[in-house]
């Protein structure tokens, strides 16, 4: 009885969360094309960060409330994470409001961000077999080269290891899915 | 005294406008701006219809058009969110 009853619970405190969640994000989608008519309207790069940013928050409430309602636990970790990816985006964006500070807030956003996506590439490709292990570690590697080149404190090495590492991962991520295209393709 | 950013700018503009139509020497002295400043605001406002030149016989006359009216209230209505977001106004 107790265990259904907290079974209850739970599913009513998910239920609630996600009506939250939605509700967030009509409220800033709303706030975001308002934001958007008073840019197309007087057209300043200040208007357009803000509508950008209140999109992706938007977006990253959706993915939320998605991600309390699957069933999947798989599914429900990609969206969970996917929130917190666009809200660090939308916060980035509010963050910077000058470009000249770009440079004060953006290495810790991308250091971050490059450090997850090279290991869950790695961990991925512990799965995968062939090429696309092969692609993926060095994809997984490039993205440690990127997050490398925002704390290396020679802006000459950074550039040199943001170059190598963004040319490694753009050959390899086309390869891969070039690759599997025209096996995809070639087998119809 | 911190920078305006241009939304402050095109408020501060719009509104003395909206009070006050005047000639745009006037105009920079009332929105504390120089006048080669102003100017292209002005002319990028009047080519998008926000703000008209009113020719009279001894000078010319800034006024908000009816488009500039509404853009005026739509900034007013979002100023909250605008300056609880950093975009103060």
């Amino acid at each position: 009885m107790l265990c259904w009853k907290a079974e209850v619970d739970v599913q009513h405190y998910f239920a609630s969360i996600a009506v939250i969640e939605v509700v967030g994000a009509l409220a800033f989608a709303y706030m975001a094309v308002l934001v958007a008519r008073l840019y197309s309207r007087l057209k300043t790069s200040e208007l357009l960060v803000f509508t950008l940013s209140l999109s992706l928050l938007s977006v990253s409430q959706v993915l939320a409330a998605f991600s309390v309602l699957a069933r999947d636990p798989r599914i429900a970790a990609v969206l969970y994470t996917s929130t917190s990816s666009l809200a660090s985006a939308a916060f980035m964006l509010m963050a910077i409001k000058l470009e000249g500070k770009l440079y004060e807030v953006a290495p810790i956003t991308i250091l971050l961000a490059d450090f997850a996506a090279g290991t869950l590439a790695l961990l991925a490709s512990k799965r995968f077999r062939g090429e696309a292990k092969l692609l993926t570690v060095i994809i997984g590697f490039s993205y440690y080269g990127r997050a490398l080149s925002t704390i290396t404190p020679p802006a000459s090495v950074a550039e040199i290891v943001l170059l190598a590492s963004e040319f490694a991962r753009a050959l390899a991520a086309t390869v891969l899915s070039v690759y599997y295209a025209l096996v995809v393709s070639r087998s119809a | 005294m911190p920078k305006r950013t241009r939304v402050e700018i095109l408020v501060d503009i719009l509104d003395t406008l909206a009070h006050d139509p005047t000639n745009p020497t006037r105009l920079a002295t009332l929105v504390n701006m120089p006048y080669d400043r102003l100017k292209p605001i002005v002319r990028e406002l009047e080519a998008k219809g926000i703000i008209r030149s009113v020719r009279s016989e001894r000078s010319t006359i800034l006024e908000l058009t009816p488009k500039g009216i509404e853009l005026l209230k739509e900034l007013k209505r979002l100023k909250k969110v605008l300056q609880d977001f950093g975009l103060s106004l």
